[in-house]
């Protein structure tokens, strides 16, 4: 088993070297590979969509991660870029393009769907024009004046516009067939669902032909908030996100401040990043199946997970002190060390949890009514793969693809667990996958807790470390130290870089843009749902309409996520 | 096939009725098990925003505007003194409805003067009562600065 | 309306004095006057997730697992809004008010519904208080299961004494 591993590794490592070496002497200087893992190169916006093509059916770049705009300080000028992902090497690849006011970039959407609201996104914040994407607002609201992400953008007072949306005709039918089609606008904003989202369904005779999802309605502008801020303000907004996995957002980004600073965290901190992790995996993987006995009507089973979380979250407050976005994680490892009797108490409240999921996984996974319900609303791995959908919701329509195993960060090379995978791509498939995982995350917890390494919770490195604060009362080298950090912020060198975690939805990734500041020039985040959010379309075709709120919740659909 | 279990298999009916009707009187019991599952270190607990005093009855805040600055929710807003440096403010308003309790300027006081310790305040019936002033800030638990050294939760960041 | 909150209260000390030789009927009247509480709570983000924490067991307030069974805002009378208020939701919610009854009431779960919050944007609204008028604020990011409790027992406060923010402002304007 073990020689297995080592020969498969050695063949990534060789298969990873051939590619770079076959890049080199495609683009030669002009590619950057300081971290072969994430590589990146700028290029003439004329071969856009030929080069995009190129890497796609030629070097293996077959996964659409992300695409993105920033403003330039040059006038009118728009850096446009795009992030792809060659899934046998796991290598990233980032191509970046200038683009010019007025000029209508070629849309992606043809080598893959999940490209539609990434693009629509972009003219939204940025206002650069896509050829066949609709010129229309998806997050910020409708009538306003201006792109907010532009350096020069002023919020003025505004009429808000209601807009109605139209579908296209439908190409694969007649037009006098489509014409006899009903529309339904449904809207899920009390809860049913994890967050407020409208689903506009275009029926054919009770089934569901065509549909798409809304989205907007938690729009906060994270991203513009974050340019005007320093890290650890940050921080207090990426908590607030996705509340069911804070933590994953507060380590993607102190991770990824870490590795750009250069410094490296102690090892029990590494280890108690992983167990808080991992409890949040699980915290978020009991409330999809929450939602999902919900919308099946199995209102005591929701119960069940419901006190399962409420178990999860007191453990989680004994550790910080706080019930929900409890910000253990902060730059430099974890703010406290495990309090006295924690691990116990950690590990009575997880076997708890372990006991209850496999009796409710007994009672429902196999009964024929479940099943019926479940065995539905198919995604298969190509729509899966088009889409750019990661996580769960992938590995259930059997792409084995999972960071912790391709490219493992702390100690998940050392740790023993599993990948469940699924066959169908089905409801019941996400469902098993999800509650497979809980287990395998319990069993990872289990290890890490009966083998926490001894030694600081805490970095003490000068750039991002607070004294103590009893220091700071009594020493004034520790009160300047104290004054500089928090008057000037964590300072960040010139540079850009992007740090992926595999989240309980899928790859969470984050990209900045420093600039010798503590406010970082662009933000981006690569959230999971906003791909599986754009899968729904695909999903809900040929269902019922009633049946909308189930699939959204069996995606795990996170609208916080979607919206930022 | 995950973890190659046989789970895509469909099972009796009748069997599996059984089975769910066995397994339900054990289900109810485990609800009222987990009831013991509550913490019992209530130490920890963050709480709203205060000003402590020093011993003469005074405020201990030298008016550096840190925490005004780094509160993420902008919900501080400090008037200092403009003919004495290092003084205490003249106004210190706390808006309690944007604040986060992130425990952000705590964090940043230099010399202990705000701390997360009052009592988390409950409902409020109307707008005007959700600006703390100075006096109301002072006054609502009455810490001394004394107390340092004691048992303090630790704060983030 | 004073004569009423007096007997009112007459009849609640009365209950408290002895409390054992509570009537049947009494009882009924005070569970009456509990049930004229129909909750529609509007959840988004953050304060959603603690109000389904609220939902669970720990706390069993029977107001509560009525909502299950009224989804229609037509027969709620407090508007429970918990989460960002952007201004594209904005619309939809002012129409849930207007089709809520007379009488209606309105509490702002959270920093982010009652103000705003950390978010100062081009997107969100500053606080419900700009759509319609709000009885109950409850600050708190989020608060806690604990403090939801407590703003339902002093949405029952103003209830007995017969206040709410809308009543106040129409006898402003009379006035």
């Amino acid at each position: 088993m073990f020689d297995f591993q080592a020969q498969e590794n050695e063949d990534l490592i060789q298969n990873r070297i051939a590619l770079l070496e076959r890049m080199v002497s495609k683009f030669g200087d002009k590619l950057n590979f300081e971290n072969p893992l994430n590589m990146s190169f700028d290029e003439n916006l004329d071969s856009y969509y030929p080069l995009i093509k190129e890497l796609k059916t030629f070097f293996g770049f077959n996964f659409f991660l992300n695409l993105w705009g920033t403003d330039t300080e040059a006038e009118g000028q728009t850096c446009l870029q795009v992030q792809l992902l060659n899934m046998d090497t796991h290598q990233r690849l980032v191509i970046k393009f200038m683009v010019p006011e007025g000029q209508v970039v070629p849309s992606l959407t043809n080598l893959w769907k999940g490209c539609f609201w990434c693009e629509q996104e972009t003219w939204d914040m940025l206002g650069v024009e896509f050829s066949e994407i609709p010129k229309e607002r998806i997050f910020s609201p409708d009538g306003m004046e201006g792109f907010p992400l532009r350096k020069d953008f002023r919020p003025k007072p505004f009429q808000l516009k209601s807009s109605k949306y139209e579908f296209t005709p439908d190409p694969r039918v007649d037009r006098e067939i489509w014409k006899q089609r009903t529309v339904l606008e449904k809207d899920f904003f009390l809860g049913e669902v994890n967050g407020p989202v409208k689903a506009i369904l275009e029926c054919d005779e009770d089934k569901v032909a065509r549909g798409r999802l809304e989205v907007g309605f938690l729009h906060r502008g994270i991203e513009k908030i974050a340019e005007g801020l320093e890290a650890r303000q940050i921080l207090v907004h990426l908590g607030r996100i996705n509340m069911n996995c804070s933590s994953f957002y507060e380590q993607v980004f102190c991770d990824g401040v870490e590795a750009h600073l250069d410094i490296d965290i102690p090892e029990r901190a590494k280890a108690l990043r992983m167990v808080i992790n991992e409890i949040e995996r699980i915290f978020e993987h009991l409330d999809t199946l929450g939602r999902v006995c919900d919308n099946l009507g199995c209102k005591p089973f929701l119960f069940e997970c419901l006190e399962m979380r409420e178990g999860l979250t007191q453990i989680l407050k004994e550790y910080s002190g706080r019930r929900m976005p409890h910000q253990i994680i902060i730059l430099g490892g974890v703010f406290k060390d495990t309090p006295k009797g924690w691990i116990t108490d950690c590990l009575r409240v997880l076997e708890i949890v372990q006991k209850k999921t496999i009796e409710i996984s007994r009672m429902i996974s196999k009964s024929t009514l479940w099943m019926d319900r479940l065995c539905d609303y198919e995604l298969d791995s190509n729509q899966a793969l088009s889409w750019g959908v990661t996580g769960p919701n992938l590995r259930a329509s059997g792409v084995n693809y999972d960071l912790r195993k391709v490219n493992p960060h702390y100690f998940y090379d050392d740790i023993d667990f599993e990948i469940p995978l699924g066959i169908n791509g089905q409801c019941y498939d996400r469902y098993l996958v999800r509650v497979e995982e809980i287990f395998q995350s319990i069993s990872i917890i289990n290890q890490l807790l009966d083998n926490l390494p001894l030694g600081s919770h805490l970095s003490k490195d000068a750039r991002i470390y607070i004294p103590f604060k009893e220091d700071v009362y009594k020493e004034s080298e520790a009160l300047i130290a104290h004054h500089k950090l928090i008057k000037e912020g964590v300072q960040l060198p010139i540079g850009e870089f992007y740090n992926s975690i595999e989240s309980p939805n899928g790859e969470l990734g984050v990209h900045l843009l420093c600039n010798n500041s503590s406010r970082p020039l662009r933000f981006k985040l690569r959230t999971p749902s906003y791909y599986s959010g754009q899968c729904f379309s695909d999903v809900i075709e040929g269902g019922e309409p009633d049946e909308v709120p189930l699939v959204i919740s069996s995606l795990n659909i996170s609208i916080g996520e979607v919206d930022r | 096939m995950i973890l190659e279990k046989k789970l895509y298999k469909r099972s009796n009916r009748i069997l599996n009725l059984l089975k769910v009707l066995n397994k339900l009187i054990p289900t109810y019991w485990s609800l009222f098990i987990s009831r013991g599952v509550k913490s019992k270190n209530k130490e920890a607990v963050l709480g709203a925003p205060v000003l402590t005093t020093k011993e003469d009855g005074k405020l201990a805040c030298t008016s550096c505007f840190l925490c005004q600055d780094i509160c993420p929710s902008h919900c501080i807003s400090i008037e200092g003194n403009p003919h004495e440096e290092e003084a205490e403010p003249l106004e210190f308003d706390v808006n309690i409805l944007r604040c986060t309790f992130c425990g952000l300027c705590e964090v940043a006081c230099p010399v202990d003067a705000i701390r997360m310790d009052g009592k988390m305040p409950g409902a409020l019936h109307s707008e005007m009562n959700l600006i703390w002033d100075k006096e109301y800030l002072m006054t609502y638990s009455g810490v001394h600065q004394s107390k340092i050294g004691e048992d303090r939760p630790l704060l983030p960041y | 309306m004073n004569n009423d909150n007096n007997m009112n209260q007459d009849i609640l000390s009365d209950v408290a004095m002895v409390v054992d030789s509570k009537s049947f009927l009494e009882r009924w009247s005070i569970s009456l006057k509990r049930d004229q509480l129909w909750p529609f709570p509007v959840s988004f983000s953050c304060c959603s997730t603690e109000l389904r924490g609220f939902k669970g067991k720990h706390f069993e307030p029977s107001i509560l697992d009525l909502h299950e069974y009224f989804r229609e805002p037509d027969k709620a009378d407090l508007l429970v809004l918990g989460g960002t208020i952007t201004h594209k939701m904005a619309p939809r919610l002012k129409e849930i008010y207007r089709q809520m009854p007379e009488g209606k009431m309105v509490m702002a779960i959270g920093a982010c519904a009652s103000s705003g919050g950390p978010y100062w944007t081009y997107s969100v609204v500053q606080g419900v208080s700009q759509l319609f008028p709000v009885d109950i604020y409850l600050p708190g990011c989020p608060p806690s299961p604990e403090a939801i409790v407590e703003a339902f027992s002093s949405i029952e406060e103003r209830l007995e004494k017969r206040v709410s923010a809308i009543s106040q402002i129409n006898w402003s304007l009379n006035v």
